[in-house]
């Protein structure tokens, strides 16, 4: 079985491939890219939905058309100028990324040029670039040295035998160097942005769940035992009544009520803390206070709708082991009801509970971007959808990297659950 | 041979018969069914209860019935109005001309029960938005001035239809795929597991966004998206089932008799695997609705102006003082689900192979 | 709606910065807070090349500038005014960067905030005539082939760090925009316009346009200013990195220390006690807040809503006409608290509707363009969804003087549109009642994509469509879509609209040799033998009537065309604010007339706030504001 379960690490590896190049494939086939993003806000000046009247913008120039070289220059940013194998491996990090180009040109009957490659230390960078017959380039640094940083070649020779050339520098940066590039939008790396987002959804992902499990199981085994009860049905309309209400629909009601703006001053309006600067000279128990002060609402929206799942699963399960013969045994042999109901079939039911943990996890640092929307929280969801609409590749992808990685792992928990919990599964 | 088919099936009918019973024993799931059948099935004639197009027109000797028509498909129930003598640039208004039929003609219409459809907005005359419920409008209208009971309504039928294909489609992939990775093990179902691995990392929203771009997503383009990857979840639970009852005796003894694995498969696996699919089966169809209503609300849903729970909440929530449009498709939403989950509690009951243990 | 605001990032080349120093000011002692060398007067530069004394001999060296008077009156700030308190604001996003030049820094907030309120460029404008008045330039001189201009830096003038602002500043500033590793093609394309200026002496600097338009000179002068001494060491690459969220020293009024930058919650933009024209009389009585807070509540205006009336945030501009008359009856308005007010000028309305693509089959045909204009009845709307709040368009230049007055209203007229639609052949409907084609049998049906949010604003359209046999589809896409497609002319109807420009710009949307092009404005396939004859001349005409002509004209001929079905308009801005503040007689500008101006002219009116207090507290009623602004209206009339 060790075999097994090491095998099934191993083929996490061809899975996170295959995953990874479905999903930068359909990225590329999205429809308004930034490269389209950043046309668009050139040319299109002030050009707005159209929405109802007024509440435009005031500028005095109306767009401008995009020349052919600036776009070549944006499209080599976003290294669109790369076929898209390409693309995927220097995003793995496994193939050279280009970065900080520079044109310059290169006339006839030059063999060598020099170029202005930025600043070092405060004194402008100057490098030599000498060309071959082969039209080969080199880059020297002005103590004769060959460059280690930078690296040209030739883009393209024009009629009179002009030559567009560029110079560049190379690095290998990707996910396996532990990089997963830069947001577009948050203009930062993609780590940074993920980090701190990360953490606010695990807070209510965790809190939501062990809410939900304090409540749900107890009720679970109530109504199990109590099937076809009164207290069963009225329970039941209940739980179904907050299940159909869609949590994030429920949390903006809560805000108008309780958030001070129109009714009762009770609950902040949103956010996931006090503002930085308040935070920020708060003390620790303070902090905590503030912290589930600003809590309260959201946690409720978040686990209004997970109330029902639970508590219906934890009652079939109790009731399918209650059928078992296991429990008839137990109660031929003599036991009491509460041993038998709290010690034989409780074991059994919380099983089920307890293997969609992977699914749980999963769920929890996806986030919930509706209800992050809501309450105004800089969670992992929002980033996650906004992403997708403002086509944030970096993000999105290392959002994706993360879910993938994490359902692999889930997979193999939920399998090694099953063999532990039946010895008559075997796996090959 | 033909006896002990005969016999078999024998069996299989007073089992199915049986549970049935069993079924129609629980009170509670069995009503809801009941009622929920039957609200989807006249949910199918809503054309002659809640239309603003006339069951019957009587014009100068000549019958027409366009209310009717429409519930057929391909024929054509659209009557300008010039044809009843009605001054208006398009179709009749059916309402206007009960009016001015009731006195001094020999023409006149039969209206549906609920005269009003679900698209007609603050353009029809007479049509105002806001509209608190009344005994015109029975749950008000909306923002544009539709008529909420009309639309929500329709957008049930969409709703219980749309989740129904979609259930089926996904149990029909998600257990034969599942099925087969479970019985045949090994490399299928290693190979077969990272295809579905991979397959599940598809990102929903992008497919949605790249299909939409290009065409008008309609019913059928949403159920095919969406069991692309839906159909997933099945597989996981049919592939442990089918390990688990392969383990079992009974099915050792089945190869061992040198039994096909066809044989092996429908005959002896599949119906005892099948069982705990079928009690899922309600809470999937709850997922479909559920699924319909967060991408309608999302704007990656039907396109508009379809009438659906989504579209109405999210108007709703935007209006918020106006209750019953935030209201209405809740309470609609809930009482369907509820209704769902009591017929998913009863056929859980009704299919369980177990003496059901109540503890004395 | 914000969302829309959000949405219409670009490039504000030309800013109304007015007011930020110049003029005749020979004994400033505003930098007395500084008490460092560095602020004491450079006495060595003599008047020719700039330093003091210049003034006297500026007219005969053939330079102009503007002097303060008290024909000005309350136009560059309220004598009233008084300095302190804070000022909170909600945006709807955080700045993709606190920079002001290169990528991603062509946001309105980067613009009318930062770029506005913390740095300075050579001119600025009048706020309610336009003519140009002093910035870091007191002075300035155009040639008289319109080519070159020259400008003389106010020697006052200092950046935060104390260093004097120098004709090296403006040349190293234009060097930066010109930079391609800025990745903002806009700059290249509007600096491109002008060789490399020259530092002629300290305080002097020329620059030489390479054609004449009489717009170049309202870019350069309009040109935020960089220090030299910081971008010296500088690429433009360590440009976008290193500056993308810390601020550049910099010579404005206000300054946004790096500790009161909260990625993605807050920003604070902090008053400058040490501001060099801070006792200018262009800038004496404005920016009077010590601290502006700028918080984000991402695209949730619900939420934003419910933070104003519970006082997180001191205003709120409302945009739909069904908040302003549904959701406006509450304690603090009604009790005059918070006062509700209608504020009309002159700001340019844009254009907006339903944008046909020429190109492709059915809006090629003229009449259907109309008959679509003729079924789409606003007047209906406005008075059925929009509470009537709204006048209707019927002009590229809807509202202000370059509004042809002869266009036709086109006011709903179903008649005119069965008969537009009989001429092109459409007489007869199919089965489903949709028109279709005499000859062809072409049923009469395309698609609209638009976002989620502007349904409620297309469906009744559908419907009124519908009703004369046209099957518009409405299809949901996102935003990015949307534009994509209508980029690619891969549409055949769309709602879209332009923002409002003060100069009209009609050469990027309009010039015929567009049509065929994609990624440009021309999304309509709009080409007019004539339009292209007045384009050049309106480009190079100094005259300022003439110009008014000539935008005329194009519009009436666009109008004519019709390659938009004009939708709403409305010439005023809908505001929400907590009774404590003071402001200008005229609340806001001329020419932007929305809340932007509250950063500027606005201040804390300290009686006010305890009068607001004591109300709140007893639960007192305070006087109503009067509903309707209309200063600007008057003005026009007087004027």
């Amino acid at each position: 079985m060790a075999t097994y379960f090491i095998r099934r690490l191993l083929l996490m590896i061809p899975t996170f491939l295959g995953s990874t190049i479905l999903v930068f494939t359909i990225l590329q086939l999205a429809p308004g890219g930034p490269l389209e993003q950043t046309i668009m806000q050139l040319q299109m000046g002030g050009m707005t939905g159209g929405a109802e009247g007024g509440g435009s913008s005031v500028n005095a120039m109306g767009g401008s058309v995009l020349p052919e070289s600036a776009l070549k220059e944006l499209k080599r940013f976003y290294g669109f100028d790369k076929p898209i194998y390409q693309r995927y491996l220097i995003w793995l990090g496994i193939w050279p990324r280009e970065i900080k180009h520079r044109d310059f040109l290169i006339s006839v009957n030059e063999s060598q040029v020099e170029k202005r490659v930025g600043k070092r230390d405060g004194h402008i960078w100057r490098v030599d670039v000498s060309v071959d017959e082969k039209g080969a380039l080199t880059v020297t640094e002005k103590d004769g040295s060959a460059s280690p940083v930078w690296h040209a070649s030739i883009d393209e020779t024009e009629e009179d035998g002009t030559r567009k050339a560029v110079i560049f520098q190379q690095e290998f940066s990707g996910i396996l160097t532990g990089n997963l590039g830069k947001s577009y939008t948050y203009a930062k790396p993609v780590t940074e942005v993920m980090a701190p987002r990360f953490k606010v959804s695990l807070f209510f992902g965790l809190i939501g769940y062990f809410l939900s499990y304090l409540v749900c199981i107890p009720l679970g085994i109530k109504k199990a035992l109590k099937h076809g009860s009164s207290f069963d049905f009225v329970s039941s309309v209940v739980i179904f009544v907050a299940y159909s209400i869609p949590g994030w629909a429920l949390g903006g009601v809560l805000l108008v009520l309780f958030g001070g703006g129109t009714f009762w001053d009770i609950f902040p309006l949103g956010g996931f803390h006090a503002p930085m600067e308040v935070w920020e000279t708060m003390s620790f128990w303070e902090k905590i206070v503030n912290q589930a002060h600003h809590a309260v609402l959201p946690v409720i929206a978040w686990s209004i709708t997970s109330f029902a799942t639970l508590t219906v699963l934890m009652k079939n399960s109790l009731l399918e082991n209650l059928s078992q013969d296991y429990i008839r045994t137990a109660f031929a042999k003599g036991l009491s009801e509460k041993r038998v109901v709290w010690i034989h079939a409780m074991r059994n039911s919380i099983i089920p509970i307890a293997s969609g943990i992977g699914y749980i996890i999963a769920v929890v640092i996806s986030g919930s971007y509706f209800i992050e929307r809501v309450f105004n929280i800089d969670g992992f969801g929002r980033m996650a959808y906004q992403a997708i609409l403002d086509r944030d590749y970096p993000i999105t992808l290392g959002f994706l990297v993360i879910v993938v990685l994490i359902r692999l792992a889930a997979n193999i928990l939920s399998d090694l659950a099953l063999a532990t919990t039946d010895p008559r599964i075997r796996f090959k | 041979m033909s006896k002990q088919k005969q016999n078999t099936e024998h069996v299989s009918i007073s089992i199915n018969r049986r549970r049935w019973l069993k079924f129609k024993g629980l009170k509670r799931g069995y009503y809801s069914f009941v009622t929920l059948l039957t609200l989807y099935g006249i949910s199918f004639l809503l054309p002659v209860l809640i239309n603003s197009k006339a069951l019957v027109v009587q014009y100068e000797g000549e019958y027409f019935f366009p209310a009717i028509l429409e519930l057929m498909p391909g024929m054509a129930s659209y009557y300008p109005g010039q044809q009843f003598g009605q001054d208006v640039p398009g179709e009749a208004n059916y309402r206007h001309l009960q009016k001015e039929w009731e006195s001094g003609t020999d023409n006149w219409v039969i209206m549906p029960v609920y005269p009003y459809n679900p698209y007609e907005d603050i353009t029809t005359e007479g049509n105002k938005m806001y509209e608190a419920p009344s005994r015109k409008h029975w749950l008000g209208t909306d923002n544009t001035g539709r008529d909420v009971f009309a639309r929500l309504f329709y957008a049930f039928n969409i709703s219980i239809s749309f989740a129904l294909i979609l259930t089926f489609v996904n149990y029909v992939l998600g257990i034969s795929i599942g099925g087969a990775m479970g019985f045949f093990g090994g490399k299928v179902d290693l190979f077969a597991q990272r295809i579905i691995e991979i397959w599940s990392s598809l990102p929903m929203l992008f497919v949605i966004i790249i299909m939409s771009s290009i065409i008008r997503p309609s019913f059928f383009l949403l159920i095919f998206i969406y069991t692309m990857v839906n159909w997933i979840f099945l597989t996981y639970y049919m592939r442990a089932e089918f390990y688990r009852e392969k383990a079992k005796d009974y099915v050792s003894a089945a190869i061992s008799m040198g039994q096909r694995n066809r044989t092996i498969i429908f005959k002896h696996i599949l119906p005892n695997s099948l069982v705990p699919v079928i009690t899922y089966f309600p809470f999937s169809v709850v997922g479909g609705i559920s699924m319909l209503v967060g991408l309608d609300y999302l704007g990656f849903g039907l396109p508009p102006p379809t009438p659906s729970w989504g579209q109405m909440l999210d108007v709703g929530l935007q209006n918020v003082s106006k209750w019953w449009m935030v209201f209405s498709p809740v309470v609609a939403q809930f009482l369907t689900l509820l209704a769902i989950v009591f017929i998913g509690e009863g056929v859980r009951e009704a299919f369980d192979p177990k003496v059901y243990s109540r503890l004395r | 709606m914000t969302k829309q605001i959000l949405s219409s990032t670009f490039v504000a080349l030309f800013l109304f910065i007015v007011g930020c120093g110049g003029g005749e000011k020979k004994e400033k002692s505003s930098v007395s807070a500084m008490g460092s060398s560095q602020s004491s007067k450079d006495m060595l530069t003599s008047a020719e090349n700039g330093g003091y004394g210049f003034e006297e001999i500026a007219e005969s060296l053939g330079y102009e500038t503007y002097v303060w008077s008290e024909k000005d009156g309350t136009f560059f700030g309220d004598p009233n005014a008084v300095k302190g308190g804070t000022l909170q604001y909600i945006h709807s996003s955080f700045p993709r960067t606190m920079r002001i030049v290169g990528q991603n820094s062509s946001q309105m907030i980067n613009s009318r905030i930062i770029e506005r309120l913390c740095y300075e460029a050579l001119l600025g404008q009048h706020p309610a005539t336009l003519e140009f008045v002093p910035g870091l330039a007191s002075h300035w001189s155009i040639s008289d082939d319109k080519r070159h201009f020259k400008f003389r830096i106010n020697p006052d003038a200092r950046w935060a760090d104390g260093k004097p602002i120098v004709a090296d500043d403006v040349v190293a500033t234009w060097d930066l925009r010109m930079d391609e590793t800025i990745l903002t093609p806009s700059e290249q394309i509007s600096f491109g316009k002008f060789e490399r200026p020259v530092a002629e002496s300290k305080y002097i600097v020329s620059v030489k346009a390479k054609s004449v338009n009489w717009r170049n000179f309202l870019y350069f002068g309009g040109m935020a200013i960089l220090p030299n001494h910081i971008l010296k060491d500088l690429d433009g690459t360590a440009y976008l990195e290193e500056y993308a969220f810390s601020m550049m020293t910099n010579s404005g009024p206000y300054a946004i220390p790096e500790d009161k930058i909260r990625n993605q919650e807050s920003f604070i933009l902090e008053r400058r006690n040490d501001y060099w024209a801070i006792d200018d009389p262009f800038s004496k009585y404005m920016y009077n807040f010590d601290k502006i807070k700028v918080s984000i509540v991402k695209d949730n205006t619900a939420l934003e809503y419910e933070k104003f009336k519970k006082g997180e945030q001191d205003f709120y501009t409302v945009n739909q006409a069904r908040r302003w008359v549904e959701e406006t009856d509450y304690e603090s308005i009604n009790m005059g608290w918070v006062k509700k007010q209608r504020v009309f000028s002159e700001r340019p309305a844009g254009t907006s509707g339903y944008f046909f693509n020429m190109r492709k089959w059915p809006f090629d045909d003229k009449n259907i363009r109309y008959a679509f204009t003729y079924l789409y009845d606003r007047v209906k709307m406005n008075r059925e969804m929009y509470y009537n709040e709204y006048g209707y368009m019927n002009s590229m230049y809807a509202g202000t003087i370059y509004e042809n007055p002869n266009n036709n209203p086109f006011l709903p007229d179903a008649e005119k549109a069965v008969n537009l639609l009989k001429e092109s052949g459409y007489s007869n409907r199919n089965d489903e009642g949709w028109l279709i084609h005499d000859e062809t049998g072409r049923v009469m049906s395309f698609e609209l994509s638009l976002p989620k949010t502007y349904e409620y604003m297309a469906t009744p359209v559908q419907q009124m469509l519908k009703e004369y046999g046209m099957d518009m589809q409405i299809k949901f896409v996102d935003y990015n879509t949307m534009i994509k497609n209508v980029n690619e002319r891969n549409y055949q109807v769309a709602m879209l609209g332009y923002g409002g420009l003060i100069y009209p710009n009609p050469e990027t949307s309009l010039r015929s040799e567009l049509a065929d092009q994609n990624d440009n404005n021309n999304v309509w396939g709009f080409k007019s033998d004539r339009v292209d004859e007045l384009l050049p001349e309106y480009d190079t005409c100094f005259d300022q009537k003439r110009r008014v002509e000539i935008i005329r004209e194009i519009d009436g001929i666009f109008s004519d065309v019709h390659p938009t079905a004009w939708s709403i308009v409305r010439n005023y801005q809908r505001i929400l604010y907590w009774d404590k503040f003071g402001f200008p007689e005229w609340m806001f500008t001329r020419y932007q007339g929305d809340y932007w101006d509250m950063f500027r002219y606005w201040w804390m009116d300290d009686t006010k706030a305890q009068r607001l207090k004591s109300a709140k507290d007893s639960g007192e009623k305070l006087p109503q504001a009067e509903m309707d602004m209309m200063f600007w209206p008057n003005y026009l009339k007087a004027n």
